[in-house]
């Protein structure tokens, strides 16, 4: 009936190819640390996160947790499934879908973080923490639109448990912390301001986006959406089978994603590629040699190739050229990275 | 063994000073800790988190979320509730004490945290007053933090509270670079990480330590030591006496670190190495009293040969074995990669290296919007204001409410004289919701500043537009740290023009800056108008805001908006009427030469806008200066 029951569908999603991309890999590899969309008002990119919903996995979690946590992964587990485990229980399995959760620019720091429950407080003098939007997108995407607005206080927040992966609160006699990995995915228009560095270098990937140029895709855009505000379900309907497909081989590409193979002259590569764009930290290296296996896995390959790097790389570096506050920002130019990786090929041979 | 625990120390490579200075406070706490610093994604908060796999103690994080009352402790609502005693539940410092305080991103934590720190770090002792609340106890803290001095900077008193500083190498050999993300991914990707190979390191490197603690206390520092330590401070031209202390503590691990209970001359300059670089005063580094170039040069070759000499005996691979490696020349094979490290060898103690170098912008001194009684939104780092966000300081509480910011104190306070007549629930207090107080709260948010500058032809003389955007750009860089929202109107020729609408992108004013080109008439008037109105728009589309007005200029305007009116009159006037408009504060940089053609105009519409006046050297802020406004603060 509604739209909330029939999102948008991804493949119904015309152009914007280095944005879809993105996106999939970091559902295959959540560790590739999410994606930023930079681009002008009305170019999909809200549209292309909130259809990804629908191409989601199902995710295992510890039964009856309030954070989601994987039952799989012992190191990070919330304070109840520690209790559980330290008393010798064994953990009930849910599968739960990844999920999408919002964060609003107008978001205040103890909804963001979680804060002490008052009404449990005052009636009951109880101490109970009420989980914020870190808990609920555990293991989830979290999504800011337009994160360059965000409130300087609260990116400092989101910093704090990206490093880590985990939430940790001290505020109105709560002491509390829970296990809080996501994939952030951002949209911004840089005309409103830029994003501080140290946030820009949490995004895995980013991607510039552009209207459209070409007046028959535009044109069949428009009747898409028309066709979509009309009817979603039929509009859903007509989809299903190419979302199924991207469903099912983003599946398939994360069962495989750590049987591909990635060579020491790959590393080599990666490395030769981020010194000569005179790229500080280790975070892109990881980023990419994370995405461009994803990106492996998804073309069903058992390898990570050249070509991979190549393709990937303009994803990994576009929001990387500038380090310093107040250093001219560099342009990020794809055909460098060929180059360098071929006058590595020609010397090594 | 599937529990394959935090990333173990023994496995980061490269960063030898930062794990060198870690394993000095493990071996000796006394020495309070490090100061990590270093750029985005070099692995400073994994180090931290890895120091988990060599040591007993707790690592306490500081999250920047924090509460004063979460800091240092306060009245426990479920026990205060259910006896109707007020009990103190401990905050974060208490759980810290003899533990380790791990605070990452240590240069965003919120003033007055950092404040409660600074004075338990001076006193050694937490003292709790407030919610009704006095307790008192001791508090020994070895502090651990993390920052990045190329994007943030770190109050100079609070760095001095850090025992050790140690900054990140850059590890920019594609060999090293493949191996992080080799070890990384199989950290991330492999169940059994910790391997039999593994686990053995890290048993060692923890025996290694336990070995080194029990010899410090075997070691004694002579009279002629402590004089030695105090000749190296003064060479330093450090700033205190904390650095002699401290230094005490560092000679004695650095010396149970490389197994002797005899103190050396090395040891003190190892020690040194990681102790006096954050403690120097700017602009006084001992670089200046180093030897001549040349002299610089014959010793560097020395050095390289001294270096190849004893290349067997003293290996540095604290990759593998940072606790023993000294001894142990066949487990340390160099890779061929590794000429940059091995000037890192013994001598790179020899030379202190700087911290937190300035480029050529200077630091402005403090300023910022007066305070006022008005309650806002927004965060920043310039003026201290009311807000309705529920971080930032409780000054007191308020019946008003407004976000459920719940002053428990005050709450109890409101309940108290019902209780005899209110029908117990169980409960020791009875609360209703008519006793609720809530916290009213100060907090930093940032300004709007709105530049004016100067592009006329007159500029163009003796390097005053130069000198000018130097200081713009000093401004633009103190906003940048303090989170201010700016923009830009130059004037020239004919008119004034808005180059910069108000944008929280400071670097774009900085791109702009670059770009101005002087020439033509004067027309300050109309520059200073189109900034008044820039900020007028923007003070109808948000009300917080806490704009201020800096006009850069000589003063030298001789183009009226009113051409019936005289410039210099017509320059009063706007000036008068901006002194009345209370919302707003000006400022004015003079830049014009004192000398006896000069004209006081500048000084004269300072006085007329009520702003505050500087001729350019003025706004440098000093150092002594800062530390005087400090101790006025406290």
């Amino acid at each position: 009936m509604s739209k909330r029951i029939y999102p948008y569908p991804f493949t119904a999603i015309i152009g914007q190819e280095d944005m879809k991309l993105g996106l999939i890999l970091n559902i295959i590899d959540p560790k590739i640390g999410g994606i930023l969309a930079f681009g002008e008002k009305g170019t999909a990119k809200s549209t292309a996160v909130r259809a990804m919903a629908g191409l989601l996995p199902e995710i295992d979690t510890v039964k009856g947790c309030r954070y989601g946590c994987d039952p799989a992964d012992t190191s990070k587990l919330c304070e109840a499934c520690k209790d559980l485990l330290a008393g010798g229980g064994v953990f009930g399995i849910e599968k739960r879908p990844m999920k999408v959760v919002d964060l609003p620019v107008s978001a205040t720091e103890d909804r963001v973080v979680g804060t002490l429950d008052l009404e449990e407080a005052i009636h009951n003098g109880k101490k109970k923490f009420e989980p914020g939007i870190l808990a609920d997108a555990n293991r989830g995407i979290l999504y800011v639109d337009e994160v360059n607005l965000l409130d300087d206080h609260i990116v400092d927040l989101l910093l704090d448990s990206a490093a880590m992966g985990v939430n940790t609160v001290e505020r109105e006699g709560i002491s509390y912390s829970h296990p809080a990995t996501f994939v952030l995915v951002g949209t911004m228009n840089p005309e409103e301001g830029e994003l501080r560095p140290q946030l820009l270098d949490r995004f895995g990937l980013s991607v510039r986006i552009t209207g459209i140029t070409d007046p028959e895709e535009r044109v069949k855009i428009i009747k898409y959406r028309n066709e979509y505000d009309k009817d979603p379900e039929a509009f859903a309907a007509r989809f299903k089978e190419s979302e199924e497909e991207l469903a099912e081989r983003i599946v398939r590409a994360r069962e495989r994603l750590y049987e591909v193979e990635i060579s020491d002259d790959i590393l080599l590569s990666i490395a030769k590629v981020s010194v000569a764009l005179e790229i500080e930290g280790h975070r892109s290296d990881l980023t990419l040699m994370k995405a461009a296996r994803a990106y492996a896995a998804f073309e069903g390959r058992k390898k990570v190739e050249t070509d991979d790097i190549k393709k990937i790389a303009a994803l990994v570096y576009l929001h990387r050229m500038r380090s310093l506050p107040f250093e001219q920002a560099r342009e990020f130019d794809s055909s460098v990275i060929g180059e360098i990786i071929n006058v590595k090929e020609a010397a090594g041979e | 063994m599937s529990e394959k625990g935090c990333f173990p120390f023994c496995e980061i490579i490269g960063q030898n000073d930062i794990k060198e200075a870690l394993l000095l406070n493990l071996i000796n706490p006394d020495i309070g800790g490090v100061l990590i610093d270093g750029y985005g994604g070099c692995a400073k908060s994994l180090i931290c988190e890895s120091l988990r796999s060599i040591t007993d103690k707790n690592i306490v994080k500081l999250p920047l979320n924090i509460s004063e009352d979460r800091l240092v402790g306060s009245v426990d609502i479920e026990k205060t509730m259910k006896t109707g005693r007020a009990h103190l539940e401990k905050g974060v410092l208490s759980r810290a004490h003899g533990e380790i305080l791990f605070i990452d991103d240590v240069s965003l934590l919120p003033d007055n945290i950092t404040d409660i720190l600074m004075s338990v770090l001076s006193t050694g002792e937490l003292r709790v007053e407030r919610d009704g609340i006095s307790d008192s106890e001791e508090c020994r803290l070895l502090m651990i933090g993390t920052m990045n001095s190329e994007k943030t900077t770190l109050r100079k008193s609070m760095t001095d509270h850090f025992g050790m500083y140690a900054r990140a190498e850059k590890l920019d050999a594609p060999e090293d670079r493949s191996k992080i993300m080799r070890i990384r991914d199989e950290y991330d990707t492999n169940e059994n990480f910790m391997n039999d190979d593994r686990l053995r390191q890290t048993e060692e490197l923890k025996k290694a330590i336990e070995n080194a603690r029990e010899r410090l206390k075997e070691i004694e520092v002579s009279g002629e030591t402590l004089a030695a330590i105090a000749r190296k401070v003064i060479e330093s031209n450090a700033e205190g006496h904390r650095a002699d202390m401290v230094m005490k503590e560092a000679v004695m691990a650095v010396a149970a670190f490389h197994e002797r209970t005899e103190i050396t001359e090395e040891d003190i300059d190892e020690a040194a190495y990681f102790v006096l670089p954050h403690r120097m005063r700017p602009g006084a580094a001992p670089s200046e009293e180093e030897p001549q170039p040349q002299e610089e040069e014959e010793k560097e070759e020395d050095r390289q040969q001294e270096e190849e000499n004893k290349d067997n005996e003293h290996n540095n691979d604290p990759e593998r074995d940072t606790g023993q490696q000294d001894r142990d020349p066949e487990n340390t094979p160099r890779g061929d990669n590794d000429e940059e490290t091995e000037n890192n060898g013994e001598s790179r103690f020899k030379s202190i290296p700087k911290a937190f170098e300035t480029g050529e912008a200077f630091q402005v001194k403090d300023f910022s919007h007066e305070k006022d009684r008005k309650v806002r939104k927004g965060s920043g780092r310039r003026t201290q204001t009311k807000t309705e966000s529920t971080s930032g300081r409780y000054i007191y509480p308020t019946m008003k409410r407004k976000n459920n910011d719940l002053a428990l104190d005050a709450t109890i306070r409101a309940a108290a004289p019902f209780q005899k007549k209110r029908q117990s629930n169980g409960m020791k207090i009875i609360i209703k919701n008519e006793d609720i107080r809530e916290k009213v709260r100060q907090k930093k948010i940032s300004n709007l500043l709105v530049f004016v500058v100067d592009a006329s032809g007159s500029m163009g003389a003796v390097k005053r537009m130069i000198e000018a955007k130097a200081a713009v750009l000093s401004l633009l860089k103190d906003a940048y740290v303090k989170r201010d929202k700016v923009g830009m109107v130059t004037f020239s020729g004919e008119g004034a023009q808005v180059v910069l609408p108000p944008t929280r992108s400071t670097e774009r004013g900085y791109r702009l800056l670059e770009d101005i080109k002087t020439g033509g008439k004067t027309p300050l008037n109309a520059g200073i108008e189109k900034g008044l109105r820039v900020i007028e728009n923007q003070l109808r589309q948000n009300p917080d805001i806490m704009p201020m007005l800096i006009v850069i200029t000589d003063g030298r305007g001789n183009i009226s908006i009113d051409s019936s009116k005289k410039p210099a009159e017509e320059l009063l006037d706007i000036g008068e009427m901006i002194s009345k408009e209370k919302r707003l504060e000006t400022m004015v940089i003079d830049i014009e030469n004192n000398s006896l053609t000069s004209f006081g105009i500048a000084g004269k519409l300072a006085s007329a806008m009520k702003a505050k006046y500087y001729r350019l050297d003025e706004i440098k802020g000093s150092q002594i200066e800062q530390i005087v406004r400090k101790e006025k603060a406290q």
